[in-house]
């Protein structure tokens, strides 16, 4: 069974950039543009993972990071942040938050399917 | 002859000028319109490539001292300061001046802050009552704090010696209660950056009632569910967005508000800094500038910028705003008087030509002429000579530019910074416009004609204004 | 009395047909103006989408591998080929529509240069020549609006085009100083720090603005730009020589020191002499100490308080008798200055400073019971 991978980033060219690499790569993608919808699709869909922009509307990645670590059947779920620029506050934060990982922008997308693969594998193994 | 044969002719006059006075002042109108529109059209291209988070990254950004002057504050003078060291910039200090305060203001920020009296020499450059102490924190946290502890002697005053004590080349004067936007002094500081010659610059400043603040700062931008404020923040549209905007393009902007203002120190200090024998000293200072650089052939340009900067608690009561606004125009009366000279002064330039004439004919005797116009209304219609079908139509195209002007300003706010997010808020505004032509534009009238009586009497005093903390709208208002 | 129809009449009822045709006629193009405006809105957006799920695939597709003795120009006759069916469908639309879909297209290609890294960033530079982007954001460049141009400075920086170099030089001359500003940030993104050489050899009254934008890629630069600072020194605008030393000081390289002498006791004018004292002064070299103490007692006032700062900055012992000296010939303003120089000076200068703090109570013992408790020694007053 492919794993689903929520992928919200309120920027359409980056989103389909995103989808068409993660799809390529044999997992079932869903795309959402804020965070509120980030935020219902986590519960309805239960993805493997949840790929979150930080600069998104109606609710920031932070908030929706924060959201789901506060809901017990969301809270397992690993995210991988995407920040803009490598600020160094924006990146702790997230990881304190309880992000898994980041990758900042620009980025490669060849380097953003290796970071999604590490951290499905790494979601799998502690859980099993 | 009947007595009505003897007032034909004056009335007939009157008329006549009442008809050039309407078409001048319309047109003048309509071209500040225009050019306010193409002003911040311009601003907000040009602000579109100024990244200004750089002025918090760059290390040689220019250090501002902020002047906050506090005369019995002691509910608010505490959560004030503490948003005002919380601002987004690189180096700044702020420096309260407590202007001899007879509550427990001084009492509140030494514990507070953790004051101690410093040894730091007072080595004033403009002339004002004596200094009693020095403060500063013991806590490196509010190493930028410092508190001037004076003897009364009113805003200007107090002003003055927080120039006096200000360490840096750039001078930022507001108002007790004025709540900064976090990113004020980047917006306000950039035309000095820009323009070597630039001496004054402003900001628009917007109504506060009905907005939510927490911890100083405006978070969410609602209109007041009261009249009065409403009908303020149409009036401020007017005078900042079209108004001052068009003005600062032609380098004639006579006001610069006191709740928030710009200047470079050295200039304020070469004219003497703030005057304190006059109600309008916000007016006044800019007035004065521009004189003393024309007089002595200094290149200079002061500035607007259209950015809301600054939000004020506007007067819920209609005996508050009378005061205030009594108080506004004989501030503006007296300025105009006391730089007379100036006025259709060549050697003035657009200043004297155009911005002095302008503030005379139509800020200051405005009023005066629409209250004449009434009473002309009621005396005939007391002596049934009233054309009442004329009078209605006169009215009614008064009306239709009162409001396209109130309309137009309401735009451009809505094509520039959209502060108003709620429809619900912009079809307010845009009704009250219309509204308040009925009502509080014949009672802001009659506060001013009224001001030339208090003028005359001597009244040049402040008027107390009464000032209550901000509170978090409760939810649901 | 007023008869029925005076002329008076007459010009208030055209006023108010006036007033009224035309507060509908301002409504009426606004509402049109903003119908249309959301409808082209909508338009580009709809075509946005569209265009930026084609390019991700064109930017992410696979291509089959090269074999070992493929011409190094082979790869872009892959791009080529990607990209060849969009062209075809660009060339069949009606004028109108292609300068629509063109513009739109760039904006999503210099979306994507924004946030890409890799190889796709370098496929992604080859579709903006293919397109004829950047002939086209050379020639923006040339626009009688300085927006257009400051835009067209920015985009080409984003979409690191190198063909954009030569032009982008040209508009550090430009009338409007955002298109110079956006130009020069473009070329070091294009160049690197070698751009600042040109920068600093072509530009003219560097705007207080202008260097604090220039300040903040400098610094992130550090001792890499220091050969360009010190390059910079020689040049004939003041503005430009004043930004370097700014810098120098800034970086704290020492390497500086050397040409930062030479400016202080050669060039003709004071005020970047006072400049290159107070630079020197953060530096804190050594070296700088006996040219410096001979200004203490220049007869400008600039540069004799920045070249006793700057002494005080050194701190060395031996500045102490000399900076007294000048003590007694200062003013109130002058000696604060003086004695914040001498209480840096070791334990001289603080001893010294403290022997006049427990004299009677003079302006002088309250100049120095200031300048002491700015430094922290003592706190309270009593």
């Amino acid at each position: 069974m492919p794993q689903t991978i929520l992928v919200a980033e309120d920027q359409q060219h980056i989103r389909s950039l995103i989808e068409y690499k993660l799809r390529n790569a044999g997992y079932t993608v869903v795309g959402v543009e804020d965070g509120v919808a980030a935020l219902q699709q986590a519960q309805i869909l239960k993805p493997q993972l949840i790929l979150l922009d930080v600069m998104m509307p109606l609710m920031t990645g932070f908030e929706v990071l924060a959201a789901l670590k506060q809901n017990d059947e969301t809270k397992t779920i690993p995210v991988l942040l995407v920040t803009a620029q490598s600020k160094e506050e924006e990146v702790l934060k997230g990881l304190e938050l309880g992000a898994d990982d980041y990758i900042t922008k620009p980025f490669s997308p060849n380097e953003l399917a290796a970071r999604v693969k590490t951290v499905l594998l790494r979601a799998t193994k502690s859980r099993g | 002859m009947t007595f009505l044969d003897v007032l034909q002719p004056v009335l007939h006059t009157y008329f006549l000028f009442t008809i050039g006075y309407f078409v001048v002042v319309n047109l003048t109108y309509t071209f500040f319109l225009g050019l306010s529109f193409k002003e911040i059209l311009y601003y907000m291209r040009h602000n579109s490539f100024g990244n200004l988070r750089l002025l918090v990254q760059s290390e040689i950004t220019p250090p501002v001292s902020i002047l906050a002057p506090a005369y019995n504050e002691e509910p608010t003078v505490v959560e004030s300061v503490k948003s005002l060291l919380k601002l987004n910039y690189g180096t700044y200090e702020v420096v309260v001046i407590n202007d001899g305060s007879r509550d427990g203001t001084l009492k509140q920020l030494i514990e507070e802050f953790h004051l101690y009296r410093s040894r730091q020499l007072y080595l004033p450059s403009i002339e004002a009552k004596p200094v009693r102490a020095i403060y500063k924190s013991k806590k490196p946290a509010y190493r930028n704090l410092v508190v001037v502890d004076k003897e009364n002697g009113g805003k200007a005053d107090a002003l003055n010696v927080g120039i006096n004590v200000a360490q840096y080349d750039f001078v930022c004067a507001i108002d007790a209660d004025s709540l900064l936007e976090e990113d004020a002094l980047q917006k306000v500081v950039k035309p000095f950056l820009e323009d070597p010659t630039m001496i004054a610059v402003g900001g628009i400043v917007r109504i506060a009632n009905g907005c939510k603040v927490v911890n100083g700062r405006v978070i969410e931008v609602r209109l007041s569910n009261k009249f009065l404020p409403i009908f303020q923040v149409v009036e401020y549209f007017r005078a900042f967005l079209s108004g001052r905007m068009a003005w600062q393009g032609l380098n004639g902007l006579l006001i610069i508000s006191g709740a928030f203002g710009l200047f470079r120190r050295s200039a304020v200090i070469d004219v003497g800094g703030y005057r304190h024998d006059t109600v309008g000293e916000d007016m006044e200072l800019v007035v004065r500038l521009h004189r003393k650089m024309r007089e002595w052939k200094r290149p200079y340009r002061i500035a607007f910028v259209p950015d809301p900067v600054c939000w004020t608690e506007a007067p819920e009561s209609t005996q508050i705003l009378s005061r205030q606004r009594n108080r506004w125009h004989r501030g503006l009366l007296d300025t105009m008087l006391i730089h007379r000279k100036m006025l259709m002064n060549p050697s003035y330039g657009v200043v004297g030509l155009a911005a002095m004439p302008y503030f005379v004919v139509v800020e200051l005797l405005g009023p005066v002429f629409e209250f004449v116009g009434y009473l002309t209304v009621i005396l005939l219609l007391f002596l049934e000579a009233l054309n009442i079908q004329m009078t209605l139509l006169f009215f009614i195209v008064a009306l239709f530019y009162g409001v396209m002007y109130s309309v137009g300003a309401v735009l451009l706010e809505e094509i520039s910074f959209q502060r108003y997010p709620r429809a619900r808020d912009l079809a307010l505004l845009l009704s009250f416009g219309v509204i308040e032509n009925f009502g509080y534009r014949q009672l802001t009238t009659w506060w001013r004609v009224k001001a030339f009586w208090d003028y005359v009497r001597g009244r040049k005093g402040w008027g107390a204004m009464q000032r209550k903390g901000f509170e978090a709208p409760k939810d649901g208002s | 009395m007023l008869t029925p129809f005076p002329i008076e009449f007459m010009i208030i009822v055209t006023f108010a047909v006036v007033a009224i045709l035309f507060v509908i006629l301002i409504s009426v193009v606004l509402v049109i103006h903003k119908a249309i405006e959301a409808q082209q809105i909508w338009r580009e957006d709809r075509l946005y989408e569209e265009y930026s799920v084609l390019f991700a695939e064109l930017l992410l597709q696979e291509l089959p591998p090269l074999t070992s003795d493929a011409k190094p120009s082979a790869v872009f006759r892959q791009y080529d080929e990607l990209i060849a069916p969009m062209q075809t469908r660009l060339k069949n639309l009606s004028s109108r529509r292609r300068r629509q879909h063109r513009h739109v297209l760039r904006k999503v290609l210099t979306d994507f240069a924004q946030d890409l890294s890799g190889e796709t960033a370098e496929r992604l530079v080859y579709f903006f020549y293919a397109f004829g982007f950047v002939d086209e954001l050379c020639e923006l460049l040339k626009s009688r609006h300085w927006w257009i141009r400051a835009q067209a400075a920015r985009d080409l920086g984003l979409i690191r085009a190198r063909r954009g170099i030569r032009y982008l030089t040209a508009a550090l001359e430009d009338v409007h100083p955002d298109v110079r500003n956006q130009a020069m940030q473009s070329l070091i993104v294009l160049v690197g720090v070698e751009a600042l050489r040109t920068i600093f050899r072509i530009s003219r009254d560097l705007s207080a603005w202008t260097q604090v934008e220039l300040s903040v890629i400098v610094m992130g630069f550090k001792e890499k730009a220091v050969p360009y600072l010190i390059e910079a020194l020689d040049s004939s605008d003041e503005s430009v020589v004043f930004f370097s030393l700014e810098m120098l000081s800034q970086i704290g390289f020492t390497a500086a020191v050397e040409p930062l002498l030479n400016l202080l006791t050669t060039h003709p004018r004071t005020s970047i002499r006072a400049k290159a004292a107070e630079a020197l002064g953060r530096l804190g070299d050594g070296r700088a100490e006996g040219p410096l103490l001979s200004h203490i007692s220049s007869g400008d006032t600039t540069l004799r308080l920045k070249a006793i700062e700057a002494v005080g900055r050194i701190g060395s012992p031996q500045a102490v008798q000399p900076l007294l000296r000048q003590w007694e010939r200062g003013d109130i303003h002058e000696r604060i200055v003086i004695a914040r120089a001498i209480a840096r000076c070791g334990e001289e200068g603080l001893s010294v400073i403290r022997s006049i703090a427990q004299g009677e109570p003079s302006l002088n013992t309250a100049i120095v019971g200031q300048v002491l408790e700015e430094l922290g020694y003592i706190e309270e007053a009593a």
